[in-house]
Protein backbone atom coordinates (compact mmCIF):
# COMPACT_ATOMS: atom_id res chain seq x y z
CA UNK A 1 0.00 0.00 0.00
CA UNK A 2 1.56 3.24 -1.05
CA UNK A 3 -0.23 5.62 1.26
CA UNK A 4 1.54 8.37 3.23
CA UNK A 5 3.53 7.18 6.26
CA UNK A 6 3.45 10.64 7.82
CA UNK A 7 0.05 12.25 8.24
CA UNK A 8 -1.62 15.14 10.02
CA UNK A 9 -5.05 13.52 10.23
CA UNK A 10 -6.01 11.05 13.01
CA UNK A 11 -4.71 7.51 12.45
CA UNK A 12 -7.01 4.53 11.98
CA UNK A 13 -5.70 1.14 13.05
CA UNK A 14 -8.95 -0.47 11.86
CA UNK A 15 -8.48 0.94 8.35
CA UNK A 16 -4.88 -0.27 8.19
CA UNK A 17 -5.89 -3.75 9.41
CA UNK A 18 -8.63 -3.90 6.77
CA UNK A 19 -6.31 -2.72 4.00
CA UNK A 20 -3.61 -5.30 4.75
CA UNK A 21 -5.69 -8.50 5.11
CA UNK A 22 -4.29 -11.55 3.26
CA UNK A 23 -5.32 -15.20 3.17
CA UNK A 24 -1.77 -16.56 3.62
CA UNK A 25 -1.24 -14.83 6.98
CA UNK A 26 -2.51 -16.43 10.18
CA UNK A 27 -0.92 -13.87 12.51
CA UNK A 28 -1.67 -10.18 12.93
CA UNK A 29 0.43 -8.15 15.38
CA UNK A 30 -0.29 -4.48 15.87
CA UNK A 31 1.13 -1.63 17.94
CA UNK A 32 -0.47 1.70 18.79
CA UNK A 33 1.46 4.39 20.59
CA UNK A 34 -0.87 6.81 22.35
CA UNK A 35 -0.16 10.09 24.10
CA UNK A 36 0.13 9.65 27.88
CA UNK A 37 -0.39 12.32 30.51
CA UNK A 38 3.01 12.14 32.21
CA UNK A 39 6.73 12.03 31.43
CA UNK A 40 9.52 11.69 33.99
CA UNK A 41 7.29 12.85 36.81
CA UNK A 42 5.82 15.86 35.01
CA UNK A 43 2.19 16.21 33.98
CA UNK A 44 1.74 16.43 30.19
CA UNK A 45 -1.17 18.33 28.61
CA UNK A 46 -0.47 17.57 24.92
CA UNK A 47 2.30 16.83 22.42
CA UNK A 48 3.32 18.46 19.18
CA UNK A 49 5.01 16.17 16.65
CA UNK A 50 6.88 17.44 13.62
CA UNK A 51 8.79 15.60 10.90
CA UNK A 52 11.07 16.12 7.94
CA UNK A 53 8.48 14.54 5.69
CA UNK A 54 10.55 13.75 2.56
CA UNK A 55 13.24 11.87 4.50
CA UNK A 56 10.75 10.34 6.95
CA UNK A 57 8.52 8.96 4.18
CA UNK A 58 11.49 7.35 2.42
CA UNK A 59 13.07 5.99 5.62
CA UNK A 60 9.88 4.45 7.00
CA UNK A 61 9.42 2.57 3.70
CA UNK A 62 13.04 1.40 3.84
CA UNK A 63 12.66 0.24 7.45
CA UNK A 64 9.46 -1.65 6.60
CA UNK A 65 11.25 -3.41 3.72
CA UNK A 66 14.23 -4.19 5.96
CA UNK A 67 11.97 -5.71 8.63
CA UNK A 68 9.95 -7.72 6.08
CA UNK A 69 13.19 -9.18 4.75
CA UNK A 70 14.91 -9.81 8.10
CA UNK A 71 11.89 -11.29 9.86
CA UNK A 72 10.33 -12.99 6.84
CA UNK A 73 6.99 -11.22 7.23
CA UNK A 74 4.94 -10.35 4.12
CA UNK A 75 3.23 -7.29 5.63
CA UNK A 76 4.87 -4.56 7.70
CA UNK A 77 3.38 -1.08 7.65
CA UNK A 78 3.86 1.98 9.88
CA UNK A 79 2.11 5.35 9.94
CA UNK A 80 3.15 8.25 12.18
CA UNK A 81 1.09 11.31 12.93
CA UNK A 82 2.27 14.93 13.12
CA UNK A 83 0.78 18.09 14.59
CA UNK A 84 -0.85 18.66 17.95
CA UNK A 85 -2.05 15.51 19.74
CA UNK A 86 -4.15 15.45 22.88
CA UNK A 87 -3.86 12.87 25.68
CA UNK A 88 -5.08 9.47 24.44
CA UNK A 89 -4.65 10.24 20.75
CA UNK A 90 -2.64 7.84 18.62
CA UNK A 91 0.81 8.98 17.47
CA UNK A 92 2.00 5.82 15.70
CA UNK A 93 0.48 2.60 14.41
CA UNK A 94 2.28 -0.48 13.13
CA UNK A 95 0.74 -3.54 11.51
CA UNK A 96 2.56 -6.80 10.79
CA UNK A 97 1.03 -9.88 9.21
CA UNK A 98 2.80 -13.19 8.86
CA UNK A 99 2.10 -16.88 8.54
CA UNK A 100 2.79 -17.56 12.24
CA UNK A 101 2.85 -15.48 15.44
CA UNK A 102 6.50 -15.60 16.54
CA UNK A 103 7.85 -13.59 13.62
CA UNK A 104 4.90 -11.16 13.79
CA UNK A 105 5.63 -10.30 17.45
CA UNK A 106 9.36 -9.87 16.75
CA UNK A 107 8.81 -7.79 13.62
CA UNK A 108 6.29 -5.37 15.13
CA UNK A 109 8.66 -4.67 18.01
CA UNK A 110 11.65 -4.22 15.67
CA UNK A 111 9.88 -1.88 13.28
CA UNK A 112 8.63 0.42 16.04
CA UNK A 113 12.13 0.56 17.61
CA UNK A 114 13.73 1.38 14.26
CA UNK A 115 11.23 4.13 13.45
CA UNK A 116 11.71 5.70 16.90
CA UNK A 117 15.52 5.59 16.64
CA UNK A 118 16.12 6.56 13.02
CA UNK A 119 13.29 8.53 11.42
CA UNK A 120 13.41 12.35 11.56
CA UNK A 121 10.38 12.96 13.78
CA UNK A 122 10.44 15.22 16.83
CA UNK A 123 8.23 15.33 19.88
CA UNK A 124 7.65 18.49 21.90
CA UNK A 125 5.97 17.90 25.23
CA UNK A 126 3.77 20.57 26.78
CA UNK A 127 3.48 20.33 30.56
CA UNK A 128 0.78 21.19 33.06
CA UNK A 129 3.03 23.97 34.47
CA UNK A 130 2.90 25.80 31.13
CA UNK A 131 6.45 24.92 30.02
CA UNK A 132 7.45 22.72 27.09
CA UNK A 133 10.49 20.73 25.97
CA UNK A 134 11.62 18.51 23.13
CA UNK A 135 12.12 14.90 24.17
CA UNK A 136 15.82 13.91 24.12
CA UNK A 137 16.29 11.81 21.04
CA UNK A 138 18.73 9.63 19.12
CA UNK A 139 21.31 11.36 16.94
CA UNK A 140 21.21 10.24 13.29
CA UNK A 141 24.36 12.20 12.39
CA UNK A 142 26.35 8.94 12.22
CA UNK A 143 23.71 7.40 9.98
CA UNK A 144 24.17 10.28 7.51
CA UNK A 145 27.93 9.62 7.41
CA UNK A 146 27.97 5.87 7.05
CA UNK A 147 24.52 4.86 5.90
CA UNK A 148 24.50 2.52 8.90
CA UNK A 149 22.28 3.19 11.89
CA UNK A 150 24.56 3.72 14.89
CA UNK A 151 21.62 3.31 17.26
CA UNK A 152 21.03 -0.22 15.97
CA UNK A 153 24.63 -1.37 16.54
CA UNK A 154 24.75 -4.62 18.44
CA UNK A 155 21.02 -5.10 18.33
CA UNK A 156 21.30 -7.87 15.71
CA UNK B 1 27.98 32.05 -1.86
CA UNK B 2 24.80 32.27 0.19
CA UNK B 3 22.89 29.16 1.25
CA UNK B 4 19.59 28.52 2.97
CA UNK B 5 19.52 26.01 5.82
CA UNK B 6 16.18 24.81 7.19
CA UNK B 7 15.93 23.98 10.89
CA UNK B 8 13.74 21.21 12.30
CA UNK B 9 12.52 20.16 15.75
CA UNK B 10 14.86 21.26 18.56
CA UNK B 11 17.19 22.91 15.99
CA UNK B 12 14.37 25.33 15.16
CA UNK B 13 14.15 26.18 18.85
CA UNK B 14 17.91 26.55 19.17
CA UNK B 15 18.16 28.76 16.08
CA UNK B 16 15.05 30.74 16.98
CA UNK B 17 13.89 30.54 13.35
CA UNK B 18 12.72 28.09 10.66
CA UNK B 19 15.52 28.86 8.24
CA UNK B 20 18.91 30.52 8.28
CA UNK B 21 20.99 32.09 5.55
CA UNK B 22 24.69 31.36 5.77
CA UNK B 23 27.61 32.79 3.82
CA UNK B 24 30.26 30.26 2.72
CA UNK B 25 33.13 30.13 0.21
CA UNK B 26 32.23 28.84 -3.27
CA UNK B 27 31.97 25.08 -3.87
CA UNK B 28 31.54 24.18 -0.19
CA UNK B 29 30.98 20.77 1.36
CA UNK B 30 28.11 20.09 3.74
CA UNK B 31 30.74 20.14 6.51
CA UNK B 32 31.81 23.65 5.49
CA UNK B 33 28.22 24.85 5.85
CA UNK B 34 27.91 23.20 9.27
CA UNK B 35 31.21 24.81 10.32
CA UNK B 36 29.96 28.23 9.19
CA UNK B 37 26.83 27.75 11.30
CA UNK B 38 28.92 26.60 14.26
CA UNK B 39 31.05 29.76 13.98
CA UNK B 40 27.92 31.81 14.68
CA UNK B 41 27.84 30.23 18.17
CA UNK B 42 24.78 30.03 20.38
CA UNK B 43 22.52 27.12 21.23
CA UNK B 44 22.49 25.84 17.64
CA UNK B 45 26.29 25.50 17.58
CA UNK B 46 26.09 23.12 20.54
CA UNK B 47 23.50 20.99 18.82
CA UNK B 48 25.26 20.78 15.42
CA UNK B 49 27.59 17.82 16.16
CA UNK B 50 24.48 15.69 16.82
CA UNK B 51 22.58 16.93 13.73
CA UNK B 52 22.32 15.00 10.47
CA UNK B 53 21.99 17.03 7.29
CA UNK B 54 19.45 16.27 4.57
CA UNK B 55 19.15 17.47 1.00
CA UNK B 56 15.83 16.62 -0.61
CA UNK B 57 14.76 13.20 0.73
CA UNK B 58 18.28 11.97 1.50
CA UNK B 59 20.66 12.19 4.43
CA UNK B 60 24.02 13.43 3.20
CA UNK B 61 27.51 13.06 4.70
CA UNK B 62 29.55 16.09 5.75
CA UNK B 63 31.97 15.40 2.84
CA UNK B 64 29.31 15.86 0.13
CA UNK B 65 29.69 18.87 -2.16
CA UNK B 66 26.82 21.32 -2.03
CA UNK B 67 25.36 21.84 -5.51
CA UNK B 68 23.79 25.07 -6.73
CA UNK B 69 20.18 25.22 -5.63
CA UNK B 70 20.59 22.67 -2.81
CA UNK B 71 18.63 23.51 0.30
CA UNK B 72 20.05 21.91 3.41
CA UNK B 73 17.98 20.74 6.35
CA UNK B 74 19.33 20.26 9.87
CA UNK B 75 17.92 17.14 11.54
CA UNK B 76 18.66 17.07 15.30
CA UNK B 77 18.31 13.88 17.42
CA UNK B 78 15.01 12.17 16.59
CA UNK B 79 12.26 11.05 18.96
CA UNK B 80 9.25 9.64 17.17
CA UNK B 81 6.74 7.19 18.59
Amino acid sequence: MDTPRIQDAPLSLDALIAATARPDCGALATFSGTVRDHHQGKGVTHLVYSAHAPVAERMIREIEAEVRERHGVPVCHVVHRTGRLEIGETAIIAVVRSAHRAEAFAAVSAVVDAVKHRVPIWKEEHYTDGTSAFVEGCSIAELAETGAPATEAGRG
Amino acid sequence: MELVVHCHGPARHAAGTDSLTVEVADDPTVGDVVDALAAQGGALAELLPRCAVAVGDELVPRTRRVRPGDELALLPPVAGG
